[in-house]
């Protein structure tokens, strides 16, 4: 079988998650991002967006799936114990971070404690699971990933970092970068982000906020929607999509948005994520410019 | 002045989104009560609590907040540090909620304000928050004219009941709650208390029962079918609901705590199969619906 690198979008939302009418075509599910290739079944975050990711898998069968953090903000952990294929045991899911396996299974344990939840802690699930550290050129089904720190306001000592991920096919050498959560600004982590994802294909990148909005929410931790197409412009990335969605934003504001940015920024090619679609890396395509 | 009831998150276990299921909604457990004193009063906080924190804070009336929470599993209690008048430093928000079995729930409040965990700076909650511990089946006063009663319900720990009063009209909230018969025992002490009491069954039954007489309305955890229903799961079906509000001289059973897999039309299915029976037995049965208000009185 050929090789495929593609995208799929189970949640586009950040912060919380914010089902209504007004946002089903955008969606309303927290985070959860597919990453499509022949040989694995790989999906960066957790959020609610993964009870639907999980309901592709047919109850009760033999199934590996990789689950990727980039870090542990509810937003990006809370959907796991929604998560239908933990409660088979013939599920091997393997929980990847460049964090130290102990540290990330201690606290995604926190979904399984038994004040918040019917259950007696993480490794108690029905489904073999497994904590994995990343290490940088780690392959999962024949996909190269390598991380970088992010600019996600995570001060405090009991913090830790959030990471990017660049996904490589490695005969083609086209890639996919994951970019959330993270701080676009001019300063050394940033341009750490943009050496990073130099010239890969397909670019996601947090960018929850206006440029108006920003200015009242620096600091937060989250993209301005420009910083962000700015990022992908300067990394050359071939198609943009822009996710983490406020919750406010209903799928007309995101319409009139991407209007109005299209106008600002013409030379780019972006998207506001939507959940559900698969965007396509061509494998085959060469660069231009 | 009348006792109203209204509906901000219906759905259980998990906040849902498919378009088929916004009829009733996709939003978790969150439930106000709403009185002319100068209070708000909200049950829980799922994630239906976000728009309506957002539309009072756009629209506030009082400062005084009172939660009271039945437990605190994720669907309940996950939308709590969202609540926009948490951030204004002029509110007072009260938690009531049960005495602790491995938690206090403070400390489980604080714990989702963590950090390396919150998608937003703690800091912008600024409100003055108390917490309050609730014997279950004890009853206090909110304000001038309500009083709250509870009742421990068959769930993990202790999982209340709710019932408010207000001028003569009641409220209650039954969720979650499993069926305790053939020794489905889920709620701490539950196991203890049958070794001692041969009749506790009988006993629990007779005393939700009791706890809900006569009331206006009842919110009951519906989330499955008779021919779905898992008792261990914690969760009851509506015959099993109505059975309840029968006996106690309930005058409207709403179903409650829909599954997240129910789309709209598995809910008025649900309905649909007490609809006829609970006429014959003269209780109005609804399905609870976000954005609902029901007015007593």
């Amino acid at each position: 079988m050929g090789s495929r690198l593609a995208v799929k979008f189970w949640g586009t939302r950040g912060i919380i998650p914010s089902p209504r009418k007004e946002t089903v075509v955008h969606g309303g599910n927290t985070s959860c991002i597919e990453i499509i290739s022949n040989n694995a079944h790989i999906a960066v975050d957790a959020g609610f967006g993964i009870s639907h990711f999980g309901e592709t898998f047919p109850e009760a069968q033999p199934v590996d799936i990789h689950i990727i953090f980039t870090h542990l903000h509810w937003d990006h952990i809370q959907g796991l114990p929604f998560f239908n294929p933990v409660y088979f045991p013939q599920t091997n899911l393997y929980l990847h971070s460049p964090l130290p396996k102990n540290i990330l299974k201690q606290e995604l344990n926190i979904l399984f404690n038994e004040s918040y939840s019917p259950f007696n802690g993480i490794e108690n699930m029905p489904a073999n699971i497994s904590f994995h550290k990343i290490n940088h050129g780690d392959q999962i089904g024949g996909v190269e990933i390598s991380y970088v720190e992010l600019q996600h306001s995570l001060s405090s000592e009991d913090c830790n970092p959030c990471y990017g991920y660049r996904f490589t096919e490695p005969t083609s050498s086209k890639s996919v970068s994951i970019i959330t959560d993270h701080e676009a600004s001019d300063n050394q982590a940033n341009k750490k982000v943009l050496d990073f994802i130099l010239d890969s294909d397909l670019i996601v990148h947090d960018a929850q906020y206006t440029h108006e909005e920003y200015q009242e929410k620096k600091g937060w931790g989250h993209s301005s929607m420009d910083a962000a197409i700015k990022n992908i412009s300067l990394a050359n990335g071939v198609q943009g999509l822009l996710t983490h969605h406020d919750p406010s934003r209903n799928d007309i504001d995101l319409d009139i948005l991407h209007t109005n940015l299209k106008k600002k920024y013409s030379g780019a090619s972006f998207e506001f994520a939507k959940e559900r679609l698969i965007y396509e890396v061509n494998l085959k395509a060469k660069k231009t410019g | 002045m009348p006792l109203k009831l209204c509906l901000n998150g219906v759905r259980g276990s998990r906040p849902t989104d498919r378009p088929d299921q916004m009829t009733f909604g996709c939003n978790s457990t969150n439930i106000e009560f709403k009185t002319d004193e100068d209070f708000y009063l909200i049950l829980d906080g799922g994630t239906g609590l976000i728009p309506r924190g957002k539309s009072i804070s756009e629209n506030q009336k009082h400062s005084n907040f009172n939660f009271i929470i039945t437990h605190t599993h994720w669907d309940h209690i996950l939308a709590l540090p969202y609540f926009k008048p948490l951030q204004d430093p002029n509110n007072t928000v009260t938690f009531y909620s049960s005495k602790p079995t491995k938690a206090k729930f403070e400390e489980l409040f604080h714990r989702l304000l963590k950090e390396k965990n919150l998608p937003i700076p703690a800091s912008v909650i600024k409100a003055n928050i108390n917490f309050k511990t609730v014997e279950p089946g004890s009853s206090f006063n909110i304000g001038n004219s309500v009083s709250v009663d509870t009742y421990q319900l068959n769930h993990q720990d202790i999982t209340l009941g709710y019932r408010v009063n207000h001028n003569n009209h009641s409220a209650c909230v039954i969720t979650d709650n499993a069926p305790i018969d053939n020794g489905n025992y889920m709620g701490e002490g539950m196991k203890t208390a049958a070794k001692n009491n041969p009749s506790f069954e009988k006993d629990f039954t007779q005393g939700l029962i009791n706890f809900l007489s006569k009331a206006d309305t009842v919110v009951y955890d519906t989330h499955f079918t008779n021919d779905t229903l898992k008792a261990d799961w914690g969760h009851s079906t509506p015959e099993i609901a109505l059975d309840i509000c029968h006996k106690a001289g309930v005058k409207r059973l709403l179903l409650f705590h829909h599954a997240p897999e129910d789309d709209d039309n598995d809910v008025q299915a649900k309905v649909d199969s007490i609809k006829d029976r609970a006429q014959k037995l003269g209780v109005e049965v609804e399905a609870a619906t976000e954005g609902k208000e029901w007015v007593h009185g």
